[in-house]
């Protein structure tokens, strides 16, 4: 079993709450996206399964809460890629890597050959063996993305947690990497959750959307019932449109007349 | 399948013999070198003599065997002990801090036992009749409170216990400290020249005295330190990554301090205020080597100990009688030599 279940999950920082009020179930194996604009505490819900803010209300990970959670314990369940990664200038990709086996060893342990190998197979899924030596931090936005999704396979954790993890790519590696991660959930039966800004990713790849305004929670179900032009114009911007092409949704925000004069 | 790791983040087994080469080669060189030049089989023979069990002909007067045994050995070993804390500290502060300029002194350890020490030197004199030396104790003591009190500010910011916020408070707590010793330096200034000699640091009261108060801090917290290599690695991807990978980065931050404090506080007090050391030695291993601590530590407590006592060489024979502070010779010497390092070599200070 690996599913995330928020229950009136509330995130105030000091100035005002960020997230109000959300209970939301993510169900096995499915990904779910949470979209909304620019503030809406979409980072701040996804930060709160893995407990690295204080909130209010209950997150279960596979039935148990994320707070009385052992650190390693959770780290086994979740995997967290966070908006903007720290790619250590020097670090070799491979020791990127293995950093996902850190929950499973004891304080003072050092890996063992049975990590040093899981490592391995995890850039072997990636085809990322010849890059094992590089630098992590000279290599482009969609190869560190990479190097992250084999860092979340070595911590073989089942929930999969991105946040805006495509945000910074070019139109291809961005669709490389949503495949990919496509393909992990299906190869190694996760669970995912993204903050997505991209909404006909979200429309194409998820199983599931979520749309937070303000902190709130506006709606949730399947991304054609979500995703509706009424909705996003409401909740985005009323120049918004919902396309169909070859069958897919594409979501596209058109320029007005009077902005072309 | 691939087996083992691969050759670019190994600890190399030539790196370790190398730098273990270099240690014992400046420890030979520093107790032969001086006023009396001692021959260096010499020195072998007189050390192996000292072996249990073992019992030979050393071929050295007893005023030579004095000289090696009660004034150089003990000098050499002391920085051996100074220079390996002072870069490991070094490394442990950069890497939980996540901040290349960090060094020993950063959170006011220097600061505090400067002010220490200046409190000694300037209102306790008059020691001969006292038990203990009141200067060591004094810089000691100085040290660990200066860090404490950079801990207590930057932990009860109310915006956020970050790296940022402890860094922050350590300089305004060190900037705080420096400022009272300064003003006592100027009330006392009779005592000014032999506070200023204690701040640019030295080896030259060494004695076995002083090797034996610092070796057991020195020793518990390498082993910290070196136990944590892992663990500063984990903390090189932030503090929010490192805690969604199942470790506490401000419990691991902590410990290391107070550790690495611990040394640093039992060296600064036998040797004052030895600078460079700290930064460069650690950051020479990285753009030589490898930027994982796993290879930074353990190269940087042998080559900072092989550096500190070629350091005091060139101190006590360069001007001899004379000698020059070793502060200033790890920087004259540390400075160009680390440019060098960094304009040629092809790896990266993060």
């Amino acid at each position: 079993m690996s599913t995330v279940q928020f229950g009136s999950v509330s995130v105030d920082y000091g100035a005002g709450p960020v997230v109000v009020d959300v209970s939301l179930d993510v169900v096995e194996g499915e990904w779910l996206a949470i979209v909304g604009p620019n503030g809406a505490g979409k980072s701040s819900l996804l930060r709160t399964i893995v407990a690295a803010v204080d909130f209010t209300g209950s997150v279960l990970v596979d039935g148990q809460s994320t707070t009385t959670m052992g650190d390693k314990e959770r780290a086994r369940s979740v995997a967290y890629v966070s908006q903007r990664p720290v790619y250590p200038h020097g670090m070799a990709v491979f020791d990127f890597v293995l950093l996902g086996r850190t929950p499973y060893l004891g304080t003072l342990a050092a890996e063992s050959s049975e990590d040093i190998a899981l490592v391995w197979d995890a850039l072997s899924t990636l085809r990322l063996e010849s890059f094992a030596g590089r630098d992590v931090a000279t290599l482009s936005g969609g190869e560190t993305q990479r190097v992250s999704l084999a860092r979340v396979i070595a911590q073989h954790a089942r929930i999969l947690v991105l946040d805006e993890a495509t945000a910074s790519l070019d139109v291809s590696a961005q669709h490389e990497v949503l495949e990919t991660i496509d393909a992990l959930r299906t190869s190694h039966g996760m669970t995912v959750v993204s903050a997505i800004h991209d909404l006909t990713a979200a429309a194409q790849f998820c199983d599931s959307v979520a749309i937070l305004e303000q902190g709130r929670l506006r709606s949730q179900g399947p991304p054609l019932e979500v995703l509706t032009e009424a909705v996003l114009q409401d909740v985005f911007d009323p120049s918004i449109r919902v396309l169909e092409v070859d069958g897919n949704p594409v979501i596209v925000s058109l320029r007005s007349e009077e902005s072309h004069q | 399948m691939n087996a083992g790791r691969p050759a670019q983040t190994r600890l190399h087994w030539w790196w370790v013999a190398g730098a273990t080469l270099a240690l014992v080669a400046a420890i030979i060189a520093g107790v032969m070198i001086g006023v009396v030049d001692l021959s260096p089989m010499d020195v072998v023979r007189s050390t192996l003599d000292k072996v249990p069990f073992v019992d030979i002909e050393t071929g050295m007067t007893t005023r030579e065997e004095a000289i090696l045994w009660q004034i150089r050995m003990p000098r050499v070993i002391l920085g051996v002990v100074v220079g390996s804390m002072l870069s490991a500290a070094g490394a442990a502060y950069q890497g939980v801090f996540r901040n290349p300029l960090a060094d020993p002194y950063l959170l006011g350890a220097g600061a505090g036992a400067g002010l220490g020490a200046t409190l000694a030197i300037a209102y306790a004199s008059d020691t001969a009749d006292w038990l203990v030396d009141p200067l060591p104790l004094a810089a000691f003591v100085g040290a660990i409170v200066g860090v404490s009190f950079a801990y207590f500010v930057g932990y009860t910011v109310r915006s956020g216990r970050t790296s940022v916020t402890l860094i922050l408070a350590g300089v305004s707590v060190a900037a705080f400290l420096t400022a009272i010793q300064t003003f006592i330096q100027q009330r006392e200034s009779d005592t000014l020249r032999e506070v200023y000699g204690w701040i640019l640091g030295s080896l030259n009261t060494a004695g076995w005295g002083e090797v034996r108060l610092a070796v057991p801090y020195v020793v518990v917290s390498l082993a910290v330190v070196f136990g944590g290599r892992r663990l500063l690695d984990v903390l090189s991807v932030g503090d929010t990554d490192a805690s969604t990978l199942g470790v506490r980065p401000g419990r691991i931050r902590l410990v290391i301090v107070i550790f690495a404090t611990l040394g640093t506080a039992a060296v600064v007090a036998v040797s004052g205020l030895i600078g460079f050391v700290g930064i460069i030695i650690p950051h020479t291993v990285r753009l030589l080597t490898s930027a994982s601590y796993r290879v930074i530590v353990p190269l940087s407590i042998l080559l900072g100990g092989a550096f500190l006592v070629v350091a005091d060489i060139i101190a006590r024979t360069a001007v001899a009688p004379a000698e020059i502070p070793i502060g200033v010779i790890t920087a004259i010497f540390g400075a160009p030599f680390f440019a060098i390092i960094l304009r040629t070599s092809k790896g990266v200070v993060s």
